[in-house]
């Protein structure tokens, strides 16, 4: 099968700790570790970046994304040996979009200038929310000012690019509350809002407070209300919703997101970390003592791997390409799978949009605004059978 | 194998589930010799898995063995096991007439049942020599003198001589060796005599046909006899004779008063019904042996393919099992909801789990069954009488002149302590108690008259629950009676589901209808619209639920380009949406029709 862009690679990285676990993440991520244990963690990464150093000395990297976990943790030293890594593997084109993934408090201007001198170009800042219960409730390190010191220093260092991480559907929040902090970040002016609602995973801590009844979970008719109204107030201020939870000034959208959302290549780094090669998806090692053995075994780290089938092809392009506002071109679907979207899903396609869960226009098909609310609904009518 | 009919001894055994008449069964066999006990399994008689599963002996095994008795004779037992349930009552009773004595097992520490009860009065209809025996003397809890009163008191039967076993650890079997040696009487009946012999069980396979397990009452037969089964009318070639020791060993003739197989080439186990007599075609025997009849099914459902699995598949495997099972009957038919399925009959409730258990497990088949209905007997305004066992076929009301439903004698054991809630159960199933009799200063047996309808539906999931377990059921039918029916309707989104009708009494449609609304409603996922689920009686509509719209399904984060736990989760999605049966605009999942049957603890 034939990949778009086939020279062009995204490589993310993996961060794995936080100075505190947030109460409702259940993400690959530690907390309470000391500085040897990052040094060793680096070092690990440093030997898995590498090994894949000839394998991919064709590809040219346009997008970096180093995440967590809470990446702005690191000591800068450490961070400049990964990057330094990376440069020295692949070819990096010179408009590549390089994001790091921070959190209010861990960063300084110091460290955000190094990050700036490191050729990082974007940052990332889970902010959350700009309401202190709110905060406190999700169990996050930082407050308000926090955010509005770390937002100067970023735009004092010279970065031009900047997205805010935003959550809602909290227990306890109200609308009202919600617009409140979507006002503030609008102030602080950043190019792009992640914009998601908080899902209630179990075995966090957040669940074992929902289990005894001390919160409860936001009811789908608020969390639809907040959702909506919160994309048009940011619609209505110069952000396009081009992502079902992403948002972002004209040509600011996150490059490397979209990868994931247009079936492009990437290569993952470090522990659990996930990548899509040429129609194969593998992943890392998730225990972190294994992790650290194999780099000084030089084993590999993929744990898990899958060549997609034809119809893991079709399936996975349509369910991703739909997450997009502008939708999925059925003329490309065309080009690359050599058989019409039709042929394959036009039973599902019609009653989708009898549905109004889904729309047609032009060459693209696309998601409407209840077919959002209802995306995995949508979704796995495009699932093939094995 | 020269042994004449005097030391020929035929027996049953008799016992409440759990009671030990499979273990015991087992460590005679061990005992005469007839199986190394290297080859046993556990409990050798009971051979179908879901009988050993429940610890009930459904279908019939039986075993010859040889015993050298301490007045130095040497002894034929034949030991005929009998089915251990109420609906199989016929069965029970067909056997027995195999027999001159039975086994009376009784547990010491749980003393007689309801179902103990049941058949040592059959067997005291047949006239058998009832020898009892207690069992599992070794558990710290046995009763022994107590149960000893109580088999007397409410039996009639002497306990002097009962052997005191523990079958499970072995103990004293020889004792009730010699018992059986010395109570049971020898086989009467007349060798010259032209062949009457009884059929007491049958099984059918691929290669031999139907193999008649027979009593012989008079006469004899051979290989190459030409016989006739006086019921069905039909002739045949004997091919085979044998003995079960326990595997089917052929032999040259059966002899009179001994108890054995024969085949001869028959297609299907409604040729050779129980309880038909074989003669010789040539030299018939003038009478038949009394009390056969052909046994009718009690309770009827529908079973359906479910979504994904074939008709034909489901088709096969009811003819597979209707070949081995005479009392169990399919027709095909249609449901608006469902598409091609069956209409299938059966003796019971039991009778039916085992048949759908059997269809899921042997087979492996994925099928749904609709509420199980009796027959109903319906009066026509023309002044014709139709006989409804499909809810559907109910004629319009319009039609009807009066509608009359099945009435069972129901006898239930329960301990004392349960009787006040056992009775409430009882009223609110429209019963009609008779009587209540005190087996003894713990427990008590009641007497009710009631609707059949009541019973099959969770009556006894409700007796179990309210007794701890402790209660007990049988029932036969009694007779039919006029009552006021109605055929409650379940409509989805306004659409009438016809797998869902049920036709209840009237002073129950309400909380029925409450009931299936609001267990639909548990199980209906949630839909992009409301779907309204009402219960209804003509066009009244006498409940009501709603299943709110979903407003919202989407998985917002998608972490570090980890595309396949997204995709799991749809295929999951996708999974569940295969299970679901599609009614105009909604889907219901499987499980939706056994949920509106399942007793419910909380109400």
């Amino acid at each position: 099968m034939m990949i778009r862009n086939k020279d062009n690679l995204g490589i993310y990285v993996h961060i794995p700790y936080c100075q505190q676990k947030c109460h409702y993440c259940d993400f690959l991520s530690f907390d309470g570790c000391d500085e040897s244990e990052y040094e060793s963690y680096a070092l690990a990464l440093v030997k898995e970046i590498g090994m894949a150093k000839d394998s991919f000395s064709n590809h040219k990297v346009d997008t970096i994304f180093i995440g967590g976990g809470t990446p702005s943790i690191f000591p800068l030293p450490l961070m400049q040996k990964i990057v330094q890594a990376l440069y020295e593997s692949f070819n990096l084109d010179k408009d590549a979009e390089f994001t790091i993934e921070s959190n209010p408090k861990t960063l300084s201007y110091d460290k955000i200038r190094g990050y700036k001198d490191l050729g990082i170009n974007r940052i990332s800042l889970g902010v959350q929310s700009l309401e202190e219960k709110t905060l406190a409730l999700l169990g996050r390190i930082h407050d308000e000012k926090d955010v509005y010191e770390n937002v100067n220093q970023i735009r004092r260092a010279g970065f031009t690019n900047l997205n805010l991480d935003i959550m809602f559907a909290i227990p306890n929040q109200r609308v009202s509350s919600l617009m409140d902090t979507l006002e503030k970040v609008v102030r602080l002016g950043p190019e792009h809002v992640s914009f998601y609602s908080l899902i209630l995973e179990e075995n966090t801590k957040m669940h074992t407070m929902f289990q005894s009844g001390i919160i409860q979970e936001i009811d789908e008719d608020t969390d639809r209300e907040m959702y909506w109204r919160g994309i048009r107030y940011l619609e209505d201020n110069h952000f396009g919703h081009y992502e079902i939870s992403n948002l972002a000034c004209p040509h600011k959208e996150c490059q490397h997101n979209l990868k994931y959302w247009s079936f492009e290549d990437y290569l993952g780094f470090g522990l659990g970390a996930h990548s899509f090669i040429d129609g194969k998806r593998f992943s890392n090692e998730t225990n972190l003592n294994h992790y650290l053995e194999n780099a000084e075994n030089n084993r590999s780290q993929v744990l898990w791997q899958h060549q997609n089938t034809e119809e893991d092809n079709i399936s996975e392009y349509i369910f991703t390409g739909l997450r997009k506002r502008a939708g999925l071109c059925m003329i490309d679907f065309e080009n690359l799978f050599k058989i019409s979207i039709d042929r394959i899903f036009g039973k599902e396609i019609n009653r989708l949009i009898k549905d109004r869960l889904l729309l047609i226009e032009g060459e693209k098909i696309k998601l409407t605004e209840k077919g959002i609310d209802l995306s995995n609904r949508v979704m796995s009518e495009f699932i093939l059978d094995k | 194998m020269s042994s004449t009919q005097e030391y020929i001894r035929n027996f049953c055994i008799i016992a409440h589930i759990d009671h030990g008449k499979s273990t015991l069964a087992d460590r005679m066999i061990e005992k005469t010799g007839s199986v190394a006990s290297r080859d046993m399994r556990e409990q050798f008689l009971d051979n179908m898995d879901i009988e050993r599963e429940r610890g009930i002996t459904i279908k019939l095994q039986t075993t010859r063995m040889k015993y050298k008795a301490k007045d130095g004779q040497e002894y034929i037992f034949n030991l005929i096991d009998t089915p251990g349930h109420v609906d199989f009552n016929y069965e029970v009773s067909r056997s027995l007439a195999a027999c001159e004595g039975a086994i009376l097992v009784v547990d010491a520490t749980q003393g007689v049942e309801a179902q103990t009860l049941a058949n040592v009065y059959l067997a005291m209809e047949e006239n058998l020599e009832i020898v009892p025996v207690i069992n599992k003397i070794d558990l710290a809890s046995a009763r022994i003198e107590e149960v000893k009163n109580e088999i007397e008191e409410i039996l009639g039967i002497d306990t002097e001589n009962a052997p005191l076993i523990s079958a499970k650890e072995g103990l004293n079997i020889e004792d009730v060796l010699e018992a059986i040696a010395k109570y049971i009487p020898a086989p009467k009946g007349d060798k010259s005599a032209p062949l009457k012999a009884l059929i007491f069980d049958s099984f059918y396979d691929n290669y031999k046909g139907v193999t008649v397990y027979c009593r012989i009452m008079d006469g004899s037969v051979k290989k190459g006899d030409r016989i006739k089964m006086m019921a069905t009318k039909k002739t045949y070639e004997v091919t085979e004779t044998g003995y079960f020791i326990p595997a089917p060993t052929s032999v040259d003739k059966l002899d009179t008063g001994s108890v054995g197989y024969l085949t001869a080439s028959i297609k299907q186990i409604s040729d050779a019904r129980v309880g038909d007599t074989i003669t010789l075609a040539d030299n018939p025997t003038k009478e038949p042996l009394k009390g056969y009849k052909k046994v009718i099914p009690m309770v009827y459902c529908g079973i359906y393919p479910a979504e994904g699995e074939k008709y034909e598949n489901v088709r096969d495997a009811l003819e597979k099992l209707q070949v081995n099972d005479a009392a169990f009957v399919f027709e095909a038919e249609t449901s608006v909801a469902l598409g091609f399925g069956f209409r299938c009959g059966f003796l019971g409730l039991l009778h039916m789990e085992i048949i759908q258990e059997r269809l899921e497990r042997e087979f492996d088949l994925s099928i749904i069954a609709t509420s199980p209905s009796v027959i109903y007997k319906v009066t026509k305004t023309d002044g014709t009488v139709e006989l409804i066992q499909n809810p559907t076929n109910l004629p319009p009301v319009s039609e009807i002149s009066f509608i009359e439903e099945p009435i069972v004698k129901a006898n239930i054991m329960v301990p004392n302590m349960y009787v006040g809630s056992i009775m409430e159960l009882c009223q609110e199933r429209r019963g009609i108690m008779h009587n209540m009799e005190y087996i003894d200063e713990n427990r008590v047996i009641l007497h009710y008259d009631m609707p059949l309808n009541e019973v099959i539906y969770d009556f006894f999931d409700a007796l179990k629950s309210k007794t701890k377990g402790y209660g007990s059921l049988d029932y036969e039918l009694k007779g039919y009676s006029k009552s006021n029916l109605v055929k409650l309707d379940v409509l989805l989104n306004k659409e009438l589901v016809d797998a869902f009708s049920m036709i209840v009494h009237e002073s129950k449609a309400q909380s029925r209808g409450k009931f299936v609304c609001e267990k639909l409603k548990e199980v209906i996922p949630r839909h992009m619209f409301a779907i309204p689920i009402q219960a209804s009686i003509g066009t009244k509509v006498i409940a009501r639920e709603t299943v709110k719209p979903m407003r919202k399904d989407v998985l917002a984060k998608c972490y570090g380009g980890d595309i396949s736990r997204k995709k799991k989760l749809l295929e999951k999605q996708k999974e569940g949406k295969k299970r679901m049966r599609q009614f105009g605009q909604v889907e219901v999942p499987q499980e939706a029709f056994t949920a509106v049957l399942k007793y419910d603890d909380k109400k």
